[in-house]
């Protein structure tokens, strides 16, 4: 099965393939660096340089890859966008098509030096994101707090993961990934049925399989986890996680994305202003709500020398919503931004792409009006209900040497 | 109304100049949802000091003081905040300060009319008092030294300091803590009433909407406003010499990998030549530097870069030079590296199939480049201080030959390169 969003809106058209699998702690080193082994060097491009010109040719087509877990799975994510070829060369989509096939299923053999070099870069990578502080306290949250669950792996592979990958490892996971990852392909933007019948032939082993992949797994929290540590930083960064257990598909689900977005998702959102705009206690503060494990953490960066006070003020507003009826006039201010982003991604070619995506996969087909009135039919009195539900399971700081 | 029509790229734009001056660009795109707008002033941080178009008289300011004065544009004078007003509407507001601009923006899918209003009512809508701006200077000094940890922007600011010597293009945007100090409610007045009168000013709508309609929105709002001409405004710019400010510098931070930064000074031509110089330099660099180029693949085998090597052009009024940065764990080695291979460009014969293979490629990201309403808008703005329209860009590059190449290498030279290393705080002796 292709997935189609055909639209003339943009000037390119997009081929993405979807590589899906169960998502297991042993395989994440290897799906975040095979997209780029893949691209050092191919049966027919025979190292990277001529690889890379070939993307020149076809007018700057732009490759890009990620590896993302949603939910249990793990997907891998590779993307062609070409300049809509109407506008240039007919042949151009083909083109694109014989590339991706290439690119993914040429490999009669790898090079051990090509691995060495992705396997280096994918280091540096990993240490230099170990550098950033924000992300670094954010990740050490989810170590601690989902510590035996697949949520507190870390989705790129730890550093001891990455440096234990030999060649011979990769070669066989690329064997499997062949065999058992699951192809979904997706084709956006001003294409016609002779372009998807050409598409099936190019990729025959496309398909698709519905399965629950939402992450269920959780634990009952007797109390409050606190972990504090140092580090030479000028801001302390604060960053405390929820249980929520309400997931996509759940009758609360609109709702919970509310509660988010009035609580810490936007700049009119409580804590933006209270924390950040009345009080001047942090740099950066916001919420998360993942709908597809059921939890929710805030993260902020917080001026060091009033540290407590800064909590005080999170947990009180964290409280209030908990236990007090939001007035319809402050919902309003999140549905009118969450309608907003709605629509606004509908202007981004990319991001239609993904909504089509995740519709496949939770097999609900919703049109943007329909997604709108569900915002617009959530009470207050359903974000008190999500509210009643919030479990604070862990506080993670990463302090200032004091 | 003036009409333009680009066929090969299916874009239309509407033009037209108001009574005050004021330049309004049209581009709806009816299948869009969101309207993006901007609304700039031809005033950044290099315009410290210019004739004022009212008594003639030569004015010099701090540095810093434009975009100082974009912070304070959002206070009104019913001491409420701008931005929140406009949030209100529903939309994403935002302002940046560059070197030779600053934008005020919005964007938004509703109450598009309304916001625009406002937009135009609070740029219109000076408002300084001295208690204002002494607290404005305490947060911008916060916001100043923050910038000094980030070591990217050391990097860049730094190899300009390497580079130039009397051009204002050495100075942050945002000034220095002292500079900034010397900013007062009268300093801003003055500023204000040079640059942001509509003459020297532009509009740049893209989205969803009907252009007749607004451009009576926009006209009614401005003709409410009593405008008087003004003569256009003169600016002094110091005269850069040739020749390189510090060959090297090496400074220490908090960073895992050593940063390299090395840059090389090149004599910049006026208005669209200009601008062509900078593509074509930018075609050169990715013949050599891009993923596909052979120095970059070189480079990478012998791991001296990672994923972070970065090169760019920088091409301001006044100003061309090249900058590479990159994360390395032996920036001697690659830094010599770097100087060989940028010096042996000078003698290269050029690949023709390369050259016009990168031709074709920047065509092809301009196309993809007109998906993003901020980028049309951005890019619209910015070719238009050149005196031409963005999707006349196609053409402007298309017109670039091997010859033009050969032409630009000639001035490159040796004495004009500069290297700073930004090297971990920690490790005294750094291992080459």
């Amino acid at each position: 099965m292709i997935l189609v969003d055909q639209t003339k809106k943009f000037k390119t058209v997009l081929i993405t393939l979807k590589f899906k699998a169960e998502a297991s702690r042993e395989t994440f080193a290897f799906r975040t660096l095979l997209p780029s082994v893949l691209r050092a060097k191919t049966n027919l491009y025979k190292n990277r340089k001529v690889f890379n010109e070939k993307l020149e040719e076809m007018y700057s087509a732009s490759l890009t890859s990620n590896t993302n877990k949603i939910g249990r799975l793990s997907v891998i994510h590779l993307q062609l966008k070409l300049v809509n070829p109407v506008l240039v060369d007919e042949a151009l989509f083909e083109e694109g098509l014989k590339f991706m096939r290439e690119y993914v299923y040429g490999h009669n053999q790898f090079s051990q030096k090509d691995f060495e070099v992705e396997k280096r870069l994918l280091l540096e990578e990993v240490i230099s994101k170990e550098n950033d502080k924000t992300r670094y306290a954010l990740t050490r949250l989810f170590d601690e707090m989902c510590k035996d669950e697949l949520y507190g792996a870390r989705v790129a592979g730890t550093k001891e993961q990455i440096e234990a990958l030999t060649l011979a490892q990769f070669k066989k996971s690329y064997q499997s990934f062949l065999k058992n990852d699951e192809l979904q392909i997706i084709l956006s933007g001003d294409v016609n049925e002779a372009q998807v019948k050409l598409a099936e032939t190019y990729f025959p082993n496309a398909s698709f399989n519905q399965t629950d992949f939402l992450d269920y797994e959780t634990k009952s929290v007797e109390s409050v986890t606190e972990i504090i540590e140092q580090d030479k930083i000028s801001q302390t960064k604060l960053n405390i996680g929820y249980r929520l257990p309400v997931r996509q598909g759940d009758s609360l689900h609109t709702a919970a994305v509310l509660f988010n977005a009035a609580l810490g998702g936007y700049v009119h959102s409580r804590l933006f202003l209270n924390v950040r705009e009345k009080h001047s206690l942090c740099y950066y503060i916001s919420s998360v709500y993942d709908a597809y494990k059921g939890l929710m953490f805030l993260y902020s960066g917080v001026d060091a020398k009033r540290l407590d006070l800064a909590i005080k003020v999170i947990n009180d507003e964290v409280n209030k919503m908990m236990t007090t009826k939001i007035s319809e006039k402050e919902l309003n201010l999140s549905k009118q931004a969450l309608i907003n982003d709605l629509k606004e991604s509908e202007d981004s070619q990319g991001a239609r792409q993904n909504v089509l995506y995740i519709q496949a996969l939770l097999n609900k087909k919703a049109s943007l009006e329909e997604r709108i009135a569900k915002i617009n039919a959530v009470t207050p009195d359903q974000l008190l209900e999500v509210g009643k539900l919030l479990v604070k399971d862990t506080v993670y700081l990463l302090d200032v040497e004091r | 109304m003036e009409k333009l029509v680009y066929e090969k790229l299916n874009e239309t734009i509407y033009h037209e100049t108001l009574d005050n001056g004021l330049n309004v660009y049209l581009i709806p795109k009816q299948d869009y949802h969101k309207v993006f707008a901007t609304f700039t002033t031809r005033y950044g941080s290099f315009d410290q000091s210019f004739y004022d178009p009212k008594t003639g008289k030569k004015v010099n300011q701090p540095a810093g003081i434009a975009h100082f004065l974009e912070h304070k544009m959002f206070s009104m004078p019913d001491k409420t905040d701008a931005f929140e007003n406009l949030s209100k509407f529903g939309v994403n507001a935002n302002a940046y300060t560059s070197f030779d601009r600053t934008s005020y923006l919005f964007s938004g899918t509703n109450n598009t009319k309304e916001a625009l209003n406002y937009l135009l009512d609070f740029v219109q809508t000076p408002y300084f008092t001295t208690s204002s701006v002494k607290k404005e200077q305490g947060i911008i000094d916060e916001e100043l030294r923050m910038y000094q940890d980030y070591p990217s922007q050391r990097l860049f600011y730094g190899l300009l300091q390497n580079l130039y010597i009397k051009h204002p293009v050495q100075t942050e945007i945002g000034g220095t803590v002292a500079s900034i100090k010397k900013i007062t409610a009268t300093k801003l007045y003055q500023a204000y009433d040079a640059f942001y009168h509509p003459s020297n000013m532009e509009l740049v709508l893209v989205g969803n909407f009907d252009a007749e309609e607004m451009i009576h929105v926009i006209k009614e709002n401005q003709g409410k406003k009593g405008y008087e001409k003004q003569s256009e405004i003169k600016r002094i710019m110091p005269k850069e010499p040739k020749k390189i400010n510090v060959i090297h510098k090496e400074i220490e931070m908090s960073v895992v990998m050593p940063k390299l930064g090395i840059a090389m000074k090149l004599t910049p031509e006026d208005g669209q030549k200009a601008l062509k110089q900078d593509f074509t330099l930018s075609i050169l660099l990715d013949l050599y530097f891009s993923n596909s180029g052979t120095y970059y693949n070189d480079l990478l085998k012998n791991g001296l870069i990672n994923d972070s090597f970065e090169y760019s052009t920088i091409q301001e009024n006044g100003i061309l030079s090249i900058v590479m940065t990159s994360d390395t764990n032996t920036p001697d080695v690659l830094s010599a590296k770097l100087k060989q291979m940028l010096l042996s460009l000078k003698r290269k014969k050029l690949d023709e199939t390369g050259f016009e293979r990168i031709k074709r490629g920047m065509f092809g990201q301009f196309v993809m480049s007109l998906n993003s309403l901020e980028s049309i808008s951005m890019s619209f703005t910015k070719y238009q201080s050149f005196g031409i329209s963005m999707f006349d860009i196609p053409a402007l590059i298309d017109s670039i030959t091997l010859d033009d190449i050969k032409k630009l290498t000639k001035d490159f030279n040796q004495k004009r390169i500069s290297t700073l290393f930004i090297l971990p705080s920690k490790v005294q002796n750094q291992q080459v």
